[in-house]
């Protein structure tokens, strides 16, 4: 019946053989030291600062207890939730900035660039992560500071000056440097799966390039294009040195409540409290991106 | 008489609820070009890794030589695998792959260049020796593969669909390289593919296995000719299959009532069907012949569509009651034809060309 | 010129001013450093090394160095072998509570720096290493591991999977595949492991200030001097830093692609293009 079914590019792709699969000793040698590493060096810590939050601090040394007396303090100040509050807004904002600044470059990266330009950019993109995030950020302090270069340049033009650091806009400025290029790379690579067969088929249906966008390419990259907004939050809001240098400590950000309250304080059990709270918001942020990212709509094709 | 080399005796292989092979039992003489032939997921390369160690049977026996090899690690055996894959290793030299095994086996590195210069020598690629295994083609990287695995002198060979990522035209080559090779060192050669031409040309035996079951081995001629079943006919050479109902079972014939029509066939001599008995009624594609014969069976249908594969052409009609029925002919016949698909054909073919299966 | 040339052009000119944003600070960094004015603006200042001769005579960068280099190698060196091996156990290895594994050794670069910060200060100086350099190094490797774990598991991905099988089957022993041939196989990637927890580890301050006490880290070291004077000796420091880091960057590159560099440099180009990067 069958003629031979020409069935020939399909390798039989069990990854290991299964046998091989269970651990032995062999592989205790690999894979424990790590576990163990981890687990008590990261789990552990994380673990025990939630039980630190319970602890008290007698005379200025934090002391083993069970008490609530730091999360009620800290939950019942006004100045708490004014600072958490600006933090998540800051870090909503830097997100939202970041990606629509991205997007343009990612899709021109994605669509219309060679491979070898697409390449290169790839690679200037993360350039970056290993230049000091603090060397840049204090660049820009004096680029932007009152009397810098760039008041300097529109001073020649008539113009300002501008107040451009020790505000939200040095805030904003900061959280870009640290975000953006991450941002255009994980938009660039999630846009780079998007089906070229549905492009051409928007194109074909005479769908316009911005048309094209808002109901194929968006729809199609959502996944990525959310995650990428998801890391610029987290690490907007994560991050202490952009509020400290360009936004000039004032108003503090929950980094800087943090620092400030172990270093002038040495008051642990409450900057515990507030760890485990950035904490805790975040795990919900990541929840809630994953349910939108996922969620209805998601696949849309 | 032969001498036996491997013995698998009810062995089976699950993982979980899923039983990927069966309690198969199987002998296999030295020297032997057996092919394990089937559907993919009928565990035939499930069988291939459990002798090569990479699977632990669940149940059941592998004996190599008599001994009980089931609990051997993969490392203690001599059952040399040439991959799907080729899993050839990209960082070595085609040299130093072919080098691996008997470095492996603390053979000095002079007595194991030679080896290997040797096989390198025997299968003709001798000339890429210092070549980066990626720079060949896929023929020559397939000779390295043959090369790796045979340089330790084993006395069986497993091969895992190795041609499967071949060009048709290097199939054929491969297949005479094989031959070749098989004759030559008069090792045992158990051949995994879903390939009925790759097994048919090479193998001396050929087993069919499907759903973790061996359903038929024997001889290749035995099983392309007389397969034991609806599966096996269904899945060799190009059968048509009918089922039908036997009306008549006498003077060394029998006659099957189908939906197309009444046909003949020889009475099988064994399991012989008595009247009212469900049947397979099968006939081979190429053993139907076009135009009004005088044959004992035939059939006149419209011809739905041809496919050309090769110099053969195979015609699908619609006969009665819509049952389809194929006729395969050299290109050359069927072209003084001058068929159109519509077009009312007769068809017809022999009673012995025929034969019947239990239902 | 067609609407969609246009358009296409104007996404370049913005393409090209996003990215004159991401390298500003970095270029202008550089440029800072080699002038003479301690609160640079335009027009620039005359060429001068004078900020360079500052850190040359300051005694507290030294130090502060000498650790920095000090913490990058051992955190280089532990971070790479515990991801080789966590990224190897993740490629062979099946196991219950595989997910829990993985969360372990891939979640830390997703805490914020200051949340980690200070969970080690308040375990470390329980079980009292607080504040010495192993301190740093202890939490740093916790930081880099994730990063040599990803790059090894790639270069994993990249392997045939029967090619470990195969060794097996021509008589190498578990251990003996590993060192011929995985370890080889992989070597670029663990190379690649190697400098770049090291640049992890070196441009790493929140933890580092958390923890190091009194053996400040220079990234540290800088952040004090921010809190000090305006001085471009931090912009020249940065110069410093940023070229032992590309360099060990670029170390790190051509170690990835030493091996196979077009293929390397194709698959990667081919997975930006989103194309199927089999080979085989």
């Amino acid at each position: 019946m069958s003629t031979a079914t020409v069935d020939r590019h399909k390798p039989d792709q069990g990854s290991v053989p299964p046998e091989a699969v269970r651990p032995n000793w062999f592989g205790l040698t690999f894979g424990l030291p790590a576990f163990v590493w981890q687990l008590a060096l990261f789990a552990t810590p994380l673990i025990f600062l939630v039980v630190m939050t319970f602890w008290q601090v007698v005379n200025f040394r934090p002391t083993p207890a069970l008490v609530d007396d730091n999360w009620v303090k800290l939950l019942s100040a006004g100045y708490f939730w004014d600072i958490y509050f600006r933090t998540f807004l800051y870090g909503l904002l830097a997100a939202a900035v970041a990606s629509l600044m991205a997007f343009p470059v990612a899709y021109l990266l994605a669509f219309r660039a060679s491979t070898n330009i697409r390449w290169l950019a790839v690679f200037l993109l993360i350039t970056p992560f290993f230049t000091s995030y603090l060397v840049r950020t204090y660049t820009w302090k004096v680029i932007l500071t009152g009397n810098g270069m760039v008041n300097a340049a529109l001073g020649y033009l008539g113009l300002g000056p501008f107040a451009m650091v020790n505000n939200l806009f040095g805030t904003l400025v900061g959280y870009l440097t640290l975000v953006l290029p991450l941002v255009i790379l994980l938009q660039l690579f999630s846009l780079a799966y998007v089906d070229r067969n549905l492009i051409e088929a928007a194109h074909n249906l005479r769908c316009g390039a911005l048309r094209t966008v808002f109901q194929v390419i968006i729809p199609s990259a959502k996944i990525g294009l959310v995650l990428a907004a998801t890391f610029a939050f987290i690490l907007s809001f994560g991050d202490y040195v952009s509020p400290t240098l360009l936004g000039g400590s004032r108003p503090p950000t929950l980094s800087i409540l943090i620092v400030d309250v172990v270093k002038s304080g040495a008051n642990w059990p409450e900057a515990s409290v507030i760890a485990v709270m950035m904490s805790v918001t975040l795990l919900a942020v990541c929840f809630a991106a994953l349910i939108f990212a996922y969620g209805r709509g998601g696949r849309r094709a | 008489m032969a001498e036996t080399l491997l013995t698998l005796q009810q062995l089976s292989k699950s993982y979980g609820p899923a039983q990927a092979v069966r309690s198969i039992d199987l002998t296999i003489e030295k020297g032997e070009f057996i092919a394990i032939m089937g559907p993919s997921g009928c565990g035939k390369t499930t069988t291939l890794r459990m002798i090569a160690g990479l699977e632990k049977p669940t149940s059941g026996e592998i004996r190599l030589r008599g001994r009980l090899m089931n609990d051997v690690r993969p490392w203690e055996r001599d059952t040399p695998l040439v991959w799907q894959s080729l899993a050839l290793f990209p960082f070595l030299s085609v040299q130093k792959n072919v080098e691996f095994g008997l470095k492996m086996r603390g053979m000095s590195a002079a007595d194991r260049r030679q080896r290997a210069m040797q096989w390198l020598e025997r299968l003709g690629i001798a000339e890429f020796a210092t070549r980066d295994v990626a720079t060949l083609s896929g023929g020559q990287r397939q000779r390295v593969a043959l090369a790796r695995a045979l340089v330790t002198e084993p006395e069986i060979l497993l091969l895992d669909e190795p041609m499967s990522a071949l060009d048709a035209h290097l199939v054929v080559r491969m297949q005479a390289e094989l031959i070749r090779l098989h004759r030559e060192l008069g090792i045992t050669f158990f051949y995994v593919t879903h390939s009925q031409s790759e097994a048919f040309a090479m193998a001396s035996r050929v087993v069919i296995m499907n759903g973790g079951r061996i359903e038929q081995a024997g001889p290749a001629k035995d099983v392309y000719r007389n397969p034991v079943n609806r599966f096996v006919a269904g899945f060799v050479g190009t059968n048509n299959i009918m089922s039908g109902r036997v009306e008549a079972a006498s003077d060394g014939r029998v006659t099957v009532a189908t939906p197309a029509g009444r046909f003949t066939a020889p009475l099988p001599k064994a399991n012989t069907p008595s009247v009212g008995d469900q049947v397979d009624y099968v006939v081979s594609a190429d053993s139907i012949a076009i135009g009004p014969a005088g044959a004992a069976n035939t059939v006149t249908g419209n011809l739905v569509s041809e496919q050309f594969i090769g110099s053969v052409v195979t015609l699908f009609i619609e006969g009665p009651s819509g049952v389809e029925l194929r006729v395969q002919k050299p290109q050359r016949d069927v072209a003084a034809l001058e068929l159109e698909p519509g077009r009312p054909l007769a068809i017809g073919w022999d009673t012995a060309n025929a034969y019947i299966l239990p239902a | 010129m067609s609407g969609r040339r246009l358009f296409t052009l104007l996404l370049w000119c913005y393409a090209g001013a996003v990215f004159a944003f991401i390298f500003a600070p970095i270029v202008v960094s550089f440029i800072v450093s080699f002038t003479s004015d301690r609160f640079p603006t335009l027009p620039l200042g005359e060429f001068s090394t004078q900020w360079y001769e500052a850190i040359a005579d300051d005694p507290t960068l030294w130090p502060a160095l000498r650790r920095t280099i000090i913490v990058g190698a051992v955190v280089a060196v532990i971070a790479t072998l515990l991801g080789f091996g966590a990224a190897y156990t993740d490629y062979r290895f099946r196991f219950f509570g595989k997910n829990f594994y993985l969360a372990l050794a891939l979640l830390p670069p997703t805490i914020p720096v200051v949340i980690l910060g200070l969970a080690m200060l308040v375990f470390l100086s329980q079980i009292g290493l607080f504040g010495q350099l192993h301190s740093v190094i202890l939490s740093h490797v916790v930081l880099c591991m994730p990063f040599a774990m990803a790059l090894v598991r790639l270069r994993l991905s990249q392997m045939d999977p029967s090619m470990e099988a195969a060794a097996w089957n021509l008589g190498a022993s578990e251990w003996r595949t590993m060192v011929e041939i995985i370890l080889p196989f992989t070597l670029p990637a663990i190379l690649s492991a190697l400098f770049i927890t090291m640049a992890v580890s070196f441009d790493e301050f929140a933890i580092a200030f958390f923890v190091s006490g009194f053996a400040e880290t220079l990234p540290v070291r800088i952040l004090a001097m921010f809190q000090g004077q305006v001085s471009p000796r931090i912009n020249a420091i940065g110069s410093i830093v940023f070229t032992v880091t590309m360099a060990l960057v670029i170390l790190a590159q051509v170690a990835l692609l030493a091996r196979n560099p077009a293929r390397t440099r194709l698959a990667v180009a081919k997975a930006a293009a989103g194309e199927s990067t089999d080979h085989g």
